[in-house]
């Protein structure tokens, strides 16, 4: 019991304790809130607290082989404090020429046109009176690099930092577009960090992928008018944006560029587009859009200003007498072969004229014919007879072949197109000759180029791909695959006939000057006269040229069109003004790819079970060549660097190479330029014989051998 | 319903001043986590309120299997909890999970559950104390066969958590100094060793302090400095906010879920959570929820006049002064008589691991209760 008690009263005085430190609680709050609760009250209607954004890096837009398109790089403001109170006097004196001199050497270094006119003398006396008008904050170089930051850095006075020098660098990132401006409108461009403005082209379509998520940290204002971070970590992370791959091809936008850049000089046009794709998959390889400007020199420039190819909606012109010749082989009982009088090149639907650009007609000439030539009165009038009584079969076709509504990119600003049908209130008599030879509604280029593209593709038609795939940190988590718009447009047997129709276009009608003995070409001529955008229709005409088609005709690999708003040289007929740049286009694309045409014609040779592949390769030789085979099913381990091909039976198991430096690598089974570049690489001397594939090499792999050594390799 | 009330047993009075601070926590927490869950849920406010509630009712599951154990288990569960909490605290000291520099989480492999190795620590600790000090009571007064055992474990304890969280081991070991005091430990020693610690913290905290750079000292020294140089315009921004919380709550609050500071005090929902209930609830709700802490250590005490052992009294007494201390020392940091530490307010503040541990040591106070309960049944039965 003594125990007990002794505990008892422990216990009790322990309790009195933890009482005593209750009322201490309880007294503290009090004494906040009545001897301190004014001062306080004044502290929390003072204090400005917010949450800052924190930025995070705006993703990249690559090309399909890799190359950077579009991303963001920091660019720099260097200002300077130059008043006395940071920089004082004797230090002023002694720095200031020195300052001048490196500053007037700089300015000449980075951009020589835009600084012409500053000389040291001009330089110091700005210095000065920003000196004595005790600014702090007199800017020096805007948008500089880092490079140039870093020798900023080391001019006299500036490097001796903010508090001595006056040194004020304010850093932003910058969307840079290092390889191709032309592609800019359809790449697109944003100002990074800035909600109010709409990024356009894919950097707008693709915005929400790229752009990342916004991290947040609270801040508060402190004295001196500083804010500073409270916490140590951040309210809120900021989430990189992720990386697209489009389909461009570096080199295709290339080309395309040119040659449109080209046309468009020749005939001094006022606008024009060009777009490359690729017919089995509708990958779009190259697109261009270039406007006229005149520059302070009065220069004429061609630069990319509006994204025509896709946001411009205009009257397609003779290009569309492809969806009336398929409409009428395919419901309006009219064959190729059935013939159309065209009346001396005038005819009369109504009240209206319809005229041939020909003058004099063509007499009594059938569809096929009538089409090569791109006639006028012929296809109108086999129009109206297949479709004058019942136009709605037509309309429905037109909205068949998707051409009414638009193709649903992933790029901002796509053109509205427009068409007309029996119901709508301005439908009249003429409405169906009209439109069929492309007058009376609008599509954008690319919509035509969509149709033109599904012909070349067995009458498949696939949707226009701009991107290829999503990557976050290299590695992919999107692919976009090809989208299957129509399975079929028309039947096999229209099809045939249209493939023929659009040959027999360069072959005998209106754009012979593009045939060659290389390769052939199936596509159409457009000459259109279109509302001028100040005028309208009537003052002044405005042509539009246009040439749309693919290639090879036989084994269409790409589809192609060019449109020259515009051309003010006389010549105003598509074949002259259009058809050279698509052929300029599909020259140099069809001599670039000729070697991977060669692997695929050296497969064709192979037996199903031995495909044309070496057995130790490149990663990028293999994506290159793997299309062409007809490997069925792929097996890998890497997908990156060297690998080891094992083909069997239509399948290719692929595992990963890898060689040591120390000793001879084995560079059995593949191709010479890889050997060498291997052995070179680990510091063998290579000499060797024959052709093909290394069947032998003379030193043995995984033996050590000397600096310098030979190997002698045998080919087969 | 009425199945789980008849087999609920013990302390009615405590059983409902469980529920009355569950009730605290929710609408605190609801409130508390809103802007969270507006920055990092994009508005889902649901979601830290639902899983504030399902851990907190795992919780409450816990107390009730705990409380229906015959305490008498707890004293060999305690010998081996000692030796589990001492293992794990070195691994976390290692390999655990940090924020800040400190080592202080620990995850379960599989479950993938993790948890703070000196919760589990301080519960083992103060049930091993009460163990080793009713087994001694008849040396009570041998420095060697008595002091030097029962102060050894606290000593090794807490110097493992020391590292990580200072304040935890400071309060964790004067939490167990009472306990012995108590438990009727020589005073000497107890003062002799008190004095003799404070000795070593201070020192060891000095020269580490001087070398710099090495864990978290500096952090520990800035909070201290910051706490006595104080003045109003260096107070830490917590404190501030804090202060501003209380100031503008007045005697009644401003209501359930008005609070303006919650936005700008970090973690409201644990460290701080005493403000935003000053701010919401006033001096009166302040002072409900002090008067139910002190209520809680009241009813202990009186299951120390019942009980006829020592164990089961010093049991719940220890635990009952663990849970109380440590929330008085939680409020004392929001109103700014204590530096700042990392305890929570028992049972109120959001935090799932932790929250568990507390119920387990409600339930243990619990389950003494009804022992003695149904000793005093059995007496009242005539024979």
């Amino acid at each position: 019991m003594n125990i007990k008690k002794s505990i008892v009263w422990r216990v009790y005085l322990s309790f009195a304790l933890v009482c005593m430190l209750a009322f201490a609680v309880i007294f503290q709050i009090v004494r906040i809130q009545t001897v301190k609760g004014h001062y306080w009250k004044q502290v929390a209607d003072s204090l400005t607290t917010y949450y800052e954004n924190i930025y995070p890096i705006r993703g990249n837009i690559y090309a399909v082989d890799g190359s950077l398109l579009a991303t963001s790089i920091p660019i720099y403001d260097v200002r300077m404090d130059v008043c006395e109170k940071t920089i004082d006097k004797d230090l002023w004196k002694e720095n200031i020429d020195s300052l001048v001199f490196c500053l007037n050497k700089f300015y000449h270094k980075i951009n020589p046109k835009k600084y012409s006119d500053k000389t040291e003398e001009n330089i110091k006396e700005d210095l000065r009176i920003a000196r004595r008008n005790k600014s702090r904050y007199y800017l020096i170089a805007r948008n500089i690099s880092h490079t140039q930051l870093k020798e900023i850095k080391t001019f006299p006075l500036l490097r001796l930092g903010q508090f001595k020098g006056g040194l004020i660098v304010e850093q932003q990132p910058k969307r840079m577009l290092p390889f191709f401006p032309a592609a800019q409108r359809t790449i697109g461009y944003t100002i990074e960090n800035n909600d109010n403005v709409k990024p356009v082209g894919l950097e707008g379509g693709f915005n929400e992928v790229l752009r990342g998520k916004t991290g947040k940290r609270l801040v508060q204002k402190v004295s001196g008018g500083a804010w500073i971070p409270i916490n140590d970590q951040n309210e809120v992370d900021p989430e990189d944006g992720k990386d697209i791959v489009t389909n461009l091809d570096v080199n295709f936008q290339d080309v395309t560029e040119s040659a449109l850049e080209k046309a468009l000089r020749i005939n001094d046009a006022n606008h024009g587009c060009a777009i490359v794709m690729d017919v089995k998959t509708g990958a779009i390889r190259a697109i261009a859009n270039l406007s006229r400007s005149v520059d302070k020199n009065g220069d004429i420039q061609y630069n990319e200003e509006y994204n025509s190819a896709i946001g411009e909606a205009s009257e397609p012109g003779s290009t569309f007498k492809l969806v009336s010749a398929m409409a009428m082989l395919e419901f309006g009982g009219i064959t190729p072969n059935t013939t159309v009088d065209t009346k001396g090149g005038e005819t009369t639907f109504f009240d209206r004229v319809m005229h041939d650009s020909h003058e004099g007609g063509y007499g009594v000439i059938n569809l096929k014919k009538a089409f090569a030539l791109s006639s006028n009165v012929g296809i109108s009038t086999l129009a109206y007879q297949a479709f004058g009584k019942q136009p709605k079969k037509f309309t429905d076709y037109i909205s068949k072949l998707k051409l009414t509504r638009r193709l649903g990119l992933p790029i901002t600003g796509e053109g509205d197109p427009y068409f007309k049908t029996p119901s709508s209130r301005d439908w009249n008599g003429t409405t169906i000759p009209w439109m069929s030879i492309g007058y009376e509604e609008k599509v954008t280029p690319l919509q035509i180029l969509t149709l033109y593209n599904a012909v070349a593709n067995n009458g498949v038609m696939v949707k226009p791909q701009f991107v290829k795939e999503i990557k976050e940190v290299g590695k992919i988590v999107k692919e976009y695959n090809t989208d299957i718009l129509n399975p079929e447009i028309c039947s096999a047997k229209t099809l045939k006939q249209v493939q023929e129709m659009l040959e027999a276009v360069v072959e005998e009608g209106t754009a012979t000057n593009i045939k060659n003995d290389e390769y052939k070409i199936a596509g159409k001529t457009g000459t259109a006269q279109v509302a001028n955008e100040s005028a309208g229709y009537s003052e002044q005409k405005t042509y539009q040229a246009s040439f749309v088609g693919y290639f090879p005709a036989d084994q269409p690999l790409y589809s192609i069109i060019v449109v020259i708003n515009n051309p003010s040289k006389g010549l105003y007929y598509a074949a002259s003004v259009a058809a050279p740049a698509f052929k300029e286009i599909a020259d140099k694309i069809y001599a670039m790819t000729s070697s991977t045409r060669s692997f695929a014609a050296l497969f064709e040779k192979h037996d199903d079970d031995e495909l044309p592949l070496a057995e130790k390769m490149s990663s990028m030789d293999l994506r290159g060549i793997l299309p062409y085979t007809n490997a069925e099913k792929v097996s890998f381990d890497n997908i990156e660097g060297w690998l080891k091909i094992k083909p069997k039976n239509k399948q290719v198991i692929i595992k990963d190479y890898t060689y040591n430096k120390k000793v001879v690598p084995d560079v059995k089974g593949m191709v010479l330029s890889d050997a060498i570049y291997i052995l070179e690489n680990s510091g063998l001397r290579v000499k060797f014989s024959g052709k093909g594939k290394v069947s032998e090499q003379s030193i043995d792999p995984g033996t050590k051998f000397l600096p310098d050594e030979t190997i002698y390799l045998k080919l087969n | 319903m009425n199945w789980l009330v008849e087999r609920t047993k013990g302390d009615v009075i405590i059983w409902i001043i469980v529920l009355f601070l569950s009730l605290v926590s929710l609408l605190a927490v609801y409130s508390s986590t809103e802007t969270m869950a507006y920055k990092l849920r994009g508005g889902n406010f649901e979601y830290y309120i639902f899983k504030h509630f399902f851990l907190m009712a795992f919780g409450l599951a816990m107390m009730y299997f705990a409380h229906k154990i015959n305490y008498k288990y707890y004293s060999r569960i305690s010998q081996l909890a000692i030796v589990i909490s001492g293992i794990l605290l070195i691994i976390t000291l290692f390999f655990g999970g940090s924020v800040n520099q400190a080592h202080r989480w620990l995850t379960l492999p599989g479950i993938n559950l993790s948890f703070q190795t000196s919760d589990l620590a301080k519960l083992a600790l103060i049930m091993y104390t009460a163990r080793m000090l009713a087994k001694k009571q008849d040396v009570i007064d041998s420095f060697w066969k008595s002091t030097l055992p029962i102060m050894g474990a606290s000593v090794i304890i807490c110097f493992l958590i020391l590292p990580a969280n200072l304040s935890t081991a400071a309060v964790v070991f004067a939490t167990n100094l009472l306990l012995m005091f108590i438990g009727r430990m020589n005073w000497k020693h107890i003062t002799l060793i008190i004095i003799a610690g404070l000795f070593f913290l201070i020192s060891g905290i000095y020269i580490l302090h001087k070398i710099g750079g090495i864990g978290r000292v500096d952090t520990w020294v800035n909070r201290v400095e910051n706490y006595f140089q104080g003045g109003e315009e260096k107070v830490f921004y917590q404190n501030q906010q804090a202060n501003i919380a209380i100031a503008t709550g007045g005697v009644f609050g401003k209501g359930p879920g008005n609070s303006v500071q919650k936005n700008f005090l970090p973690n409201p929902y644990a460290d701080f959570i005493f403000a935003i209930i000053i701010e919401e609830y006033g001096l009166v709700g302040a002072c409900i929820l002090i008067f139910l802490y002190l209520l809680l250590l009241y009813r202990s005490i009186g299951i120390v006049l019942k009980s006829p052992r020592a164990f089961g009294a010093l049991l719940a007494v220890g635990l009952a002064f663990s849970l109380v201390l440590q929330a008085l020392i939680n409020m004392g940091v929001a109103v700014h008589l204590f530096p700042v530490t990392g305890l929570t307010l028992p049972l109120v503040s959001m935090g799932g691991t932790s929250l568990w541990f507390t119920s387990i040591a409600f339930g243990i106070i619990l389950s003494v209760s009804r022992d003695i309960e149904e000793k005093e049944n059995l007496d009242a039965i005539p024979a």
